[in-house]
């Protein structure tokens, strides 16, 4: 099974060598990306400054892992690669990097749509928005 | 029979632990074991949580077993 967590922030080193790793792979006609960055809310008068994030790893590494699978069922993807952070990323960068390939720029980007949709709704992910003042509040996915 | 109880997110804020091991008798279902948590830690009637199965949420009315690895998860916030 991927392990499907990194610690700390996504950087963009890291998603520019992902695609490096995929030019060989010459019955790919399309990429589609979506990167998650972790934006400095203003909530209540104070600003989000940075989320920490935590999961329950094992239960999550396991849902990727069906969320996936059932990407490769519904669309005809080349391959699928998923990465989230753990621990605290600043705002401003990146916490999730979702990437898809095909030999077709439609089923990308319908197949990127469902993977970000079903990650944000069934990973098992939790984070604690920081703010300025070094208090704290529980982020919900809308 | 003994199960292993998680708690994630908020959660570890009102029960002051990230796991514990707890003793419950056979024929127990995941609604009797909240029932036992919640008079624990009272704090957690004003959390919204899914119970996890041994890795999957399932009905309140599921049995548990000797082993079972019970997780309390509050409202996912991925991405």
């Amino acid at each position: 099974m991927k392990n499907v967590f990194v610690q700390g922030a996504i950087t963009p080193d890291f998603i520019a060598n992902s695609i490096s790793k995929h030019q060989s792979k010459t019955t790919i006609g399309a990429h589609d990306i979506f990167l998650g960055q972790v934006r400095a809310d203003v909530i209540d008068g104070k600003t989000v400054t940075a989320i920490e994030y935590t999961a329950y790893e094992e239960m999550a590494n396991t849902k990727f892992d069906e969320i996936r699978e059932s990407a490769f069922d519904k669309f005809d993807l080349t391959c699928s690669h998923i990465y989230h952070s753990l621990g605290t990323v600043k705002a401003g960068e990146l916490c999730l990097f979702v990437f898809v390939s095909s030999p077709r720029r439609k089923e990308a980007m319908k197949a990127l749509e469902y993977l970000v949709e079903t990650i944000k709704a069934e990973s098992p992910i939790f984070g604690k928005e920081i703010f300025e003042d070094q208090s704290h509040q529980w982020k919900v996915n809308s | 029979m003994l199960i292993i109880i998680r708690y994630f997110g908020m959660l570890v804020e009102q029960t002051f632990k990230q796991q514990e091991t707890l003793e419950v008798s056979e024929n127990s279902t995941i609604k009797s074991l909240e029932e036992t948590l919640l008079s624990k830690y009272p704090l957690l009637k004003n959390s919204s949580y899914n119970i996890a199965q041994n890795q999957k949420i399932v009905p309140k009315e599921s049995v548990l077993s000797n082993g079972d690895e019970l997780a309390f998860l509050p409202p996912f916030a991925g991405g």
